[in-house]
């Protein structure tokens, strides 16, 4: 009795693992979907890349006659299985996948369905088996790769910052060391640099994207030692950021935090009658925007292959329309020197610059 | 520097409240016979139930430390379901404990980003706004976190000093003997595993009102099975979890604190401790858990030989 009992639930929670892979229904309803998406882990409402691209395939749903699918990514080792599920589901003839975690994967993929298109957002395919196994980047005629210039919203950010702080010391927390978010925090530094030339920059990753405690300690030990601005970048652990931000500022002692990927006003919220917020304000990147232009793209028959960066100018990244801790000025002023800076996309050269005066590296 | 001090002692009060409240559950459940690797899942969804709640009143514009206090009885109710849940798989059906403490930590999980989604439509519930009273010292002390400590002493007295506590360290010794003497086993184990339940969904509120003023996903990720590690180090007593559990809070913090610090704002004889690489830090509570367990897996505890055993009257 015993052992089939415990038999039965481990067998249950098989069920359960391998249940997750199916697909929900959802707003893009039809009866043949073309488009299909793949998420990475963080699921289908993450606020971050895999929502945004989400959102931008209903955005050209509502627009077109076409439909949608997806399959959210729960376990690292099943990006691959899920790429090919979608490629070999009926009637599939996009496949948007979000992160550079695909860009292997993706390229296996890619080169065995010739006749579906791949958009990959954050990366580009990776060739892992050339140059004698050391792998490489690779331009395939079915790939179109998706990327965003974050070091000019976090420049932005960062001018902002810059022409705010009253301390002339801001913080900018980091989830892991990788390019997206170290663009955010370049952009920010040297926006900040080209604001105040003065100020100092407390920087630092979380090593984490999911460690809100590490964040809280980290935010209040950079508030405590003056810093009264901090732009998190650090996915689930940006509560923790916030968090100490609001118990700051309820306190007394008034603490900013800049968002990140989408306008999280919201999230900071502390005083909801008056609309208060601790959230200064955001980099944002259009993850929804870019996604259905390149739908668009290719519905229309103008697919065009390889790597594009969408940047400030066709609104792939930048910073919300509204920012109610704003004066209209600082925002005038921040993008009228983004229009005339030269932003450094090197970190090491950055990180050399001996004229920032850095507490940590980008 | 001051300042910073605080900073690491408010820290480490907060992160290991939660651990604490969570190995006193751990503490009557393995000191009744039971092991629960379930603490993990059970702190999940009462996180999640006091999240939850918490949220949705705000929602409709109710705030306040009563919606706070509400919030706690929610995530016990929450968490008390699924150490119900163990009780009866581990103790009625005698299932394996771990098996069934691990399906726990599958089940809620994943029931409590579900039920997340269905109410919020989201990946995570609404961050709540604290305009609640219940902090101290400039908002950097939450009433949980003293709630909890002052806990140990209720722990103590209800483990040691009343009839019952006596019956579940019986239980959890020599279940033969005591059905002997006529304790009901399994009666005072079931008794003992709900309990558990209660006080680790209390430490899964204490992160969100401590951290995180939300659930998701981030929220517990882990803190279940450091507290497994506390409990242990703790000697499985109710003054030893405060101790373990207060260190390893602080060795979190210090590292968290000595790692990102402005090396300008140390005193002179302390800068050699920004010159260690960042992942010492990173790595320390972690070397910390090997070590303790190392140290103290080697002098089992007898008190509990029973443990992780299915009492069964027949094999007795």
């Amino acid at each position: 009795m015993k052992r089939i009992l415990s038999l039965l639930l481990l067998s249950l929670v098989v069920l359960a693992a391998c249940g997750k892979q199916a697909t929900e229904s959802n707003e893009c309803d039809g009866d043949n979907p073309t488009i299909g998406l793949v998420t990475d882990i963080g699921g289908i409402d993450d606020k971050s890349f895999n929502q945004g691209a989400w959102e931008g395939i209903e955005a050209y749903c509502k627009d077109s006659s076409q439909s949608a699918t997806y399959i959210e990514t729960k376990d690292p080792a099943d990006r691959l299985k899920n790429l090919e599920t979608m490629s070999k589901t009926d009637g599939i003839e996009v496949v948007v996948a979000t992160g550079m975690n695909f860009e292997a994967d993706i390229d296996t993929v890619a080169k065995e369905n010739q006749n579906i298109k791949y958009i990959l957002i954050d990366g580009a395919p990776f060739d892992a088996s050339a140059n004698n196994g050391e792998g490489a980047y690779e331009d395939l005629e079915n790939v179109k790769s998706l990327f965003f210039d974050e070091t000019q919203a976090g420049y932005l950010a960062g001018y902002i910052s810059g022409k705010t702080t009253e301390t002339n010391r801001i913080g900018f927390i980091g989830g892991m060391q990788i390019p997206p978010v170290q663009n955010f925090g370049s952009g920010y530094v040297q926006g900040a640099k080209d604001a105040n030339k003065d100020i100092i920059i407390d920087y630092s990753y979380v090593g984490n994207f999911d460690d809100p405690t590490t964040a809280k300690t980290t935010a209040d030990t950079y508030y405590e030692q003056g810093s009264d601005i901090i732009f998190t970048a650090a996915g689930g652990s940006n509560e923790g950021v916030i968090n100490a931000a609001k118990a700051r500022t309820t306190s007394g002692n008034t603490s900013w935090v800049v968002g990140v990927d989408v306008d999280m006003y919201d999230q900071g919220l502390y005083d909801k009658e008056n609309n208060k917020s601790v959230i200064l304000t955001s980099a944002i990147k259009g993850v929804d925007s870019a996604t259905t232009l390149a739908l668009k793209e290719y519905f229309e028959g103008n697919f065009a292959p390889g790597a594009t960066t969408y940047t400030y100018d066709d609104g792939g990244v930048g910073i919300p329309d509204e920012n109610p801790n704003l004066d209209q000025s600082v925002i005038d002023e921040a993008t009228k020197a983004f229009k005339s800076s030269k932003i450094e996309k090197d970190y090491a050269k950055v990180n050399a610059n001996k004229e920032l005066n850095i507490n940590g590296e980008i | 520097m001051n300042s910073l001090v605080l900073v690491i002692i408010f820290g480490t009060l907060a992160s290991a409240a939660p651990l604490i409240a969570a190995a006193y559950g751990g503490l009557f459940s393995e000191r009744s016979g039971v092991v629960n690797i379930g603490l993990e899942g059970i702190m999940t969804i009462g996180a999640f139930g006091g999240a939850a709640f918490v949220s949705i009143s705000e929602q409709n514009f109710i705030g306040g430390y009563h919606v706070i206090i509400i919030g706690l009885l929610v995530a016990i109710i929450f968490g008390t379901l699924f150490a119900l849940l163990h009780a009866f798989l581990s103790v009625t059906l005698k299932i394996d404990q771990i098996i069934s403490g691990t399906v726990i930590n599958i089940i809620t999980l994943a029931l409590g980003l579900f039920l997340t989604k269905a109410i919020f439509s989201s990946g995570q519930t609404p961050t709540f706004f604290m305009n609640h009273p219940i902090r101290f010292f400039d908002n950097k002390l939450t009433l949980i976190t003293i709630i909890i400590l002052l806990l140990s002493i209720v722990c103590y007295l209800l483990l040691y000093k009343t009839k019952w506590g006596m019956r579940v360290l019986a239980v959890g010794e020599n279940p033969s003997s005591a059905d002997a003497m006529g304790i009901n086993v399994n009666k005072i184990r079931y008794q003992a595993v709900i309990l558990s339940g209660v006080f680790a969904s209390i430490g899964g509120y204490a992160i969100v009102l401590n951290t995180t003023s939300n659930f998701s996903s981030a929220t517990v990720a882990g803190s279940g099975f450091i507290a497994l590690a506390v409990l242990i180090f703790g000697r499985h007593h109710p003054f030893g979890i405060i101790i373990s559990g207060i260190t390893f809070g602080f060795f979190k913090n210090l590292g968290i604190v000595i790692r990102v610090i402005d090396p300008n704002q140390m005193p002179n004889f302390l800068k050699f401790l920004t010159d260690i690489p960042d992942v010492v830090y990173l790595s320390l509570p972690y070397i910390l858990t090997i070590i303790v367990l190392i140290i103290f897996s080697r002098n089992k505890n007898m008190e509990m030989e029973a443990l992780g055993k299915p009492y069964d009257k027949n094999e007795r």
